[in-house]
């Protein structure tokens, strides 16, 4: 999973239960699940999700094999690869949308060579029945297709002092934004085109691709949360608020039980207020949070703690996280106790008190006034956390 | 009623082939045999099915068939409903033409299955009957026990009946073009009683199949009839392709 330089491939043949990244200023959410179709035979799924990040950036794709192209997770993959490969390396820091998508474009046609020769010298099993081979040429002709969605954020920095944030998608897979104010997803203008795909042998598909950039502080800057899921989760569409990890697992849970069940791939990312400060960045912690179906998190490697440049630290750098978080509530805990037994003492015990004293007693008592120190507030440093 | 229900491996859309291989079936269209333009024909619609259920090389049962032959005799080639990986598998047989043409006999083996299997399919798409034949039966007539096929339900739908006629006596125009065809309607002319029978055994296209249909480039009209006029090779593979057009994902 975790693959050093800050480089996230999410494996194709198993189960990712949801699991959390954390960094300076973003918090980043992710799951993978393939269809109950393709787990019982132990195929690969057909979603795609990369991701990367440094102090610098962060760039992710999410693609979503087209099952009626040819070997669709073969398309998702090699796209996901592409797009994120161009992200990191080629993108230029310019915030014109006509050049970037032109540039977009550009890329998405010239994939179609090395695409094509992928397609083209894929060797099929020996050993298939002769009506399913015949279907799988008839598909090789047409090529491998995906959708997909993918982005870079940029941090605020010397030549980009705003930050920035590109996103580009095509097809259905879903994108969606959220403001303090709310979801702003309708600032991206259209919903998920199903029409729209990228295809190995032709490149975009049923339109240009949709680009949406934005500076990542300032007036009418970006929302705070970008949520990105394929079709296979689509049982999100109809919620106005982002599910807890929790429910979202409960939510993936549920879409793998359907008659429907297809692929899932889900990547979110939230980012505080804190990158107008430019304090964006820094070393990323990470952790899982859902148990996935049938006690999935059981089959996956032990979670994982990746720190950039540092190598990998297994379950033991999780478990110091969970203590860490624990020992935090517990301060919470503690100061939320005192601020309530110092209300208690200024509202009810001191004016008793007062009333006591305004009565002649033969003997004078002192009353200590409640002591309430400033306690911190549980939620801040972890604004990101819900 | 909706007809919307899609095939899934958990819910697979079961369609029956009842195919009339009598001896006329050896006669000539476009230079080849009607059984060998009806055997390219099924090929096709078994080929899209699997088209329409496959991931990498993975089959999903999204469909489950059953293929049956007659003439005086009804023959299972597949043994019972055969999920379409299995088909897939055995592939489809060699097969040959024989005597008389006992449609009701046909239909009669269709509706002792569906009363095996249907509580089966009861979360499923609303199966589909597929009947081909190019004349008309020499035995009982069907059209009873083809009422009694379409009275029965799944929640999604009736059990659908669809009726490939090679003949090219029914029609009162010709079809100039397959593509743009609206399909046989209630008020189009039909030349023969049993253009009018066939009718009337034939279930109105769901428009959740029409969509499919206009999918694949078919510009078949709201209310049309799911009888087809088998007057040569691309209305017979059109014919086939219909049966296919349950919603899939």
């Amino acid at each position: 999973m975790g693959e050093g330089s800050g480089l996230r491939r999410i494996a194709q043949d198993r189960e990712s239960p949801v699991t959390v990244a954390r960094g300076e200023g973003w918090l980043c959410r992710y799951a993978y699940a393939r269809a109950a179709d393709l787990r019982a035979p132990g195929r690969t799924g057909q979603d795609y999700l990369v991701w990367r990040e440094s102090a610098q950036a962060l760039a992710f794709a999410l693609c979503d094999g087209v099952s009626q192209s040819f070997f669709g997770d073969l398309g998702a993959r090699f796209l996901g690869e592409a797009l994120l490969g161009w992200l990191w390396e080629d993108l230029s820091p310019i915030f014109d949308p006509d050049v970037l998508r032109n540039a977009l474009v550009e890329q998405l046609l010239a994939w179609t060579g090395p695409a094509t020769e992928l397609v083209q010298s894929y060797r099929l099993a020996h050993g298939l029945p002769e009506l399913l081979r015949g279907v799988l040429e008839e598909k090789r002709a047409l090529g491998s297709q995906s959708t997909f969605v993918s982005g870079r954020f940029d941090w605020p920095s010397g030549e980009l002092p705003e930050g920035r944030v590109v996103l580009a998608w095509m097809g259905d897979s879903r994108l969606r934004l959220w403001g303090p104010e709310g979801e702003r997803t309708a600032e991206l203008g259209g919903g998920p085109e199903t029409a729209q795909r990228w295809s190995s042998l032709k490149g975009p598909v049923g339109g240009e691709p949709h680009l949406y950039i934005a500076p990542l502080v300032g007036a009418g800057s970006l929302p705070t949360r970008v949520m990105v899921y394929s079709d296979g989760l689509a049982v999100l569409d109809g919620l106005a608020q982002p599910p807890l990890d929790e429910a979202l697992q409960a939510f993936i849970d549920r879409s793998e039980m359907a008659p429907t069940s297809d692929d899932i791939a889900f990547w979110e990312l939230q980012l505080s207020a804190d990158l107008a400060s430019g304090a964006a960045g820094g070393e990323p912690v990470e952790e899982v949070v859902g148990a996935g179906p049938s006690g999935a998190a059981g089959q996956q490697e032990q979670p994982v703690v990746t720190t950039p440049g540092t190598g990998i630290l297994t379950s033991g750098g999780a478990r110091r996280l969970r203590r860490r978080l624990v020992g935090w509530k517990l301060v919470a805990l503690v100061i939320a106790v005192v601020g309530v037994v110092g209300a208690i003492g200024w509202f009810i015990l001191l004016p008793a008190l007062r009333e006591y004293r305004a009565k002649p007693t033969p003997t004078p008592t002192a009353v200590l006034a409640p002591t309430v120190r400033p306690g911190r507030d549980p939620s801040r440093g972890r604004g990101l956390l819900r | 009623m909706s007809y919307d229900m899609l095939a899934t491996s958990k819910t697979p859309a079961l369609v029956i082939y009842l195919l009339d291989f009598s001896g006329s079936m050896s006669r000539s269209m476009e230079g080849r045999r009607r059984i060998d333009v009806v055997g390219e024909a099924l090929k096709a619609a078994i080929q899209q099915m699997i088209f329409r259920s496959t991931k990498g090389s993975l089959i999903s049962p999204r469909y489950h068939v059953a293929l049956y032959v007659y003439s005086r005799d009804v023959f299972d080639v597949f043994d019972g409903i055969k999920p379409i990986h299995e088909v897939a598998r055995l592939g489809l047989p060699e097969l040959s033409t024989m005597n008389s043409t006992d449609t009701a006999k046909g239909f009669a083996q269709v509706e002792k299955l569906l009363q095996a299997r249907l509580g089966d399919y009861q979360d499923c798409p609303a199966p589909l009957v597929c009947h081909m034949s190019d004349g008309e039966y020499t035995g009982k007539d069907p059209q009873p026990i083809v009422e009694r096929i379409m009275g029965m339900a799944v929640p999604d739908g009736n059990v659908l009946v669809e009726n490939i006629f090679i003949s090219d006596q029914i029609l009162a125009k010709p079809v100039d073009d397959p593509k743009q065809w609206p399909g046989i309607l209630a008020d189009t002319e039909l030349r023969t009683a049993y253009g009018l029978k066939l009718r009337a055994m034939s279930s109105l296209l769901p428009p959740s199949y029409r969509i499919m249909m206009l999918e694949m480039d078919y510009q078949i009209a709201p209310g049309a009839a799911m009888l087809l006029p088998g007057v040569n090779a691309e209305l017979v593979g059109m014919g086939f392709q219909m049966s296919t057009a349950t919603p899939v994902m």
